[in-house]
């Protein structure tokens, strides 16, 4: 089950995952739910929280302008 | 030979000539507002026009206060004014004295009618607006090359969102053709599926300037864009077709950069608070099972699992008690009971020996009464044979018979010496004591 739940959480997308970790947060924060299904739901949480972070954290600048219509690209000349 | 002219001689030498000639000092001059800028200070400056040509114009501020036409891009008007040549620039300019309404201009015309047609085709109905990605992989900037609009779109996308990816289509933003170009950059962002997020726009200016996003052209391209699409035109108040089209309206350029990208630190923030929410929340959530659990442990009944029996063994010791004085109880009437027997009994006994001794006295009495002795005491004797049997009959005596007589203070011994003779003769039988 926890295995799935790895394999899942790079499909997602950023904000999916926000909105399910505030869902966690909220469920967490009620204390309703029994404790086993808590330390899931944490566990969930904060596995959410560090892919949402690297998500944010992993992307690549890139900056191009397209010189032509086949899709090629060269860098923005900033001083123009 | 014609004289030598400085710059600033022949510019103020060619104004004195216009400003003096009788036909063309002061003109009437019919066309189309353009370009109109409106500074502090209260001067306009703005460009008039008709199809082929158009010229500068100044309105200062004295003449536009008291004017009762204000001035509005397209506007056609007929001005009164005077022509002037610039002295510093040598540009010639009309100086306006008065202005008079004349109607809307012809590109301000076919602007509201396109936009009546496109709104009536439902190009710009809110249902074909597509959602904007929240966080756009690759952003397709739609713009000139050239000029503080890509650069703006740059400075604020790395500004919120340092890592961003971004691709310029360069297209020239003014000019006749230019919305093709436009439209051609659009659909071929879609072709090549170059990013999740169109920013289309050029920076503020006059309606012609603004005429390639208000082309039908440019409409239907950025309407049937599958890739999203943020219109970037101008300054705020200006409104094009482009925009109306387009999924999202930003007033500029810098605007639509920053509807393309949410700021990055603040989501970052927001993921790490949400962790820390999360945690926090996990160990309320435990110290909640902890204190539940320590309530528990402290409850009586675990503290001292024989608690329960408390209750029973106080009733069992309340009923033992009261089955013990009951008992006492019992056994105290019962000897009570067994007293009040006995002294009826004994009563009774008294009673009955009281009774038996009355009566024995009472038979005692009669058999004093019956007794021979008492016979005796009043003179009779009893007559036995010497083996004490009683004779009570003188024929039974025969001569010689030994007798005894029975006196009441003792006996004597006796010989018969006359028998019987008659029973009358008693004297006779008498014994011989």
């Amino acid at each position: 089950m926890d295995k799935d739940r790895t394999d899942k959480v790079p499909e997602l997308t950023y904000e999916a995952a926000v909105s399910r970790l505030e869902e966690i947060v909220t469920l967490l924060e009620r204390g309703e739910a029994p404790l086993d299904e808590s330390m899931d739901l944490f566990r969930e949480g904060v596995r959410l929280s560090s892919f949402c972070s690297g998500k944010l954290k992993e992307m690549k600048e890139e900056m191009v302008k397209l010189v032509d219509a086949d899709g090629s690209v060269a860098p923005i000349d900033q001083e123009s | 030979m014609n004289p030598v002219f400085s710059v600033t001689e022949l510019n103020r030498a060619v104004n004195d000539r216009l400003s003096q000639d009788p036909v063309l000092g002061k003109v009437r001059v019919r066309g189309e507002v353009s370009g109109l800028k409106t500074y502090p200070s209260g001067h306009s400056y703005f460009t008039l026009k008709d199809d082929t040509a158009s010229v500068s114009c100044v309105l200062f501020r004295q003449p536009a206060g008291q004017s009762s036409v204000k001035l509005t891009e397209g506007m056609q008007v007929l001005l009164f004014a005077r022509t002037n040549l610039f002295d510093k620039n040598g540009r010639f300019q009309l100086i306006v004295d008065g202005v008079q309404e004349e109607g809307l201009g012809d590109l301000y015309r076919r602007y509201l009618d396109l936009k009546a047609r496109l709104s009536e085709q439902g190009l710009f109905d809110q249902e074909r607006k597509l959602p904007l990605p929240f966080i756009p992989d690759r952003i397709v900037a739609i713009t000139s090359e050239a000029g503080a609009v890509i650069r703006d779109i740059i400075h604020v996308l790395r500004r919120r969102f340092p890592g961003i990816r971004l691709i310029l289509i360069p297209v020239p933003v003014q000019g006749a053709g230019a919305e093709h170009e436009i439209a051609a950059a659009i659909q071929l962002a879609n072709q090549l599926s170059l990013g999740d997020v169109i920013i289309v726009g050029r920076g503020g200016g006059s309606l012609e300037d603004l005429q390639p996003f208000n082309e039908e052209v440019t409409a239907l391209a950025i309407a049937a864009s599958r890739i999203p699409v943020i219109s970037a035109v101008g300054h705020e108040t200006d409104y094009t077709i482009a925009d109306f089209a387009a999924d999202l309206r930003a007033p500029t350029p810098s605007a639509a950069a920053e509807l393309a990208v949410p700021v990055k630190d603040d989501l970052l923030l927001r993921a790490e608070q949400l962790g820390a929410a999360c945690e926090l929340a996990m160990v309320r959530r435990l110290e909640l099972a902890a204190s539940r659990l320590s309530a528990l442990a402290t409850r009586p009944v675990l503290v001292r699992p024989t608690a329960f029996l408390d209750g029973h063994q106080a009733r069992i010791q309340l009923f033992s008690h009261r089955l013990l004085s009951a008992w006492k109880e019992a056994q105290i009437q019962a000897q009570r009971r067994v007293e009040d027997r006995r002294a009826a009994m004994e009563a009774a006994l008294v009673k009955v020996f009281s009774d038996r001794t009355l009566a024995l006295a009472r038979t005692a009495q009669t058999l004093e009464a019956l007794s021979p002795l008492a016979v005796l005491s009043r003179g009779y004797s009893l007559v036995t044979d010497p083996e004490g049997r009683s004779i009570s009959r003188a024929r039974d005596l025969a001569k010689g018979d030994a007798l005894e007589l029975v006196f009441q203070d003792g006996r004597v011994g006796g010989q018969v010496t006359r028998p019987l003779v008659h029973a009358d003769s008693q004297e006779e039988g008498k014994t011989n004591g």
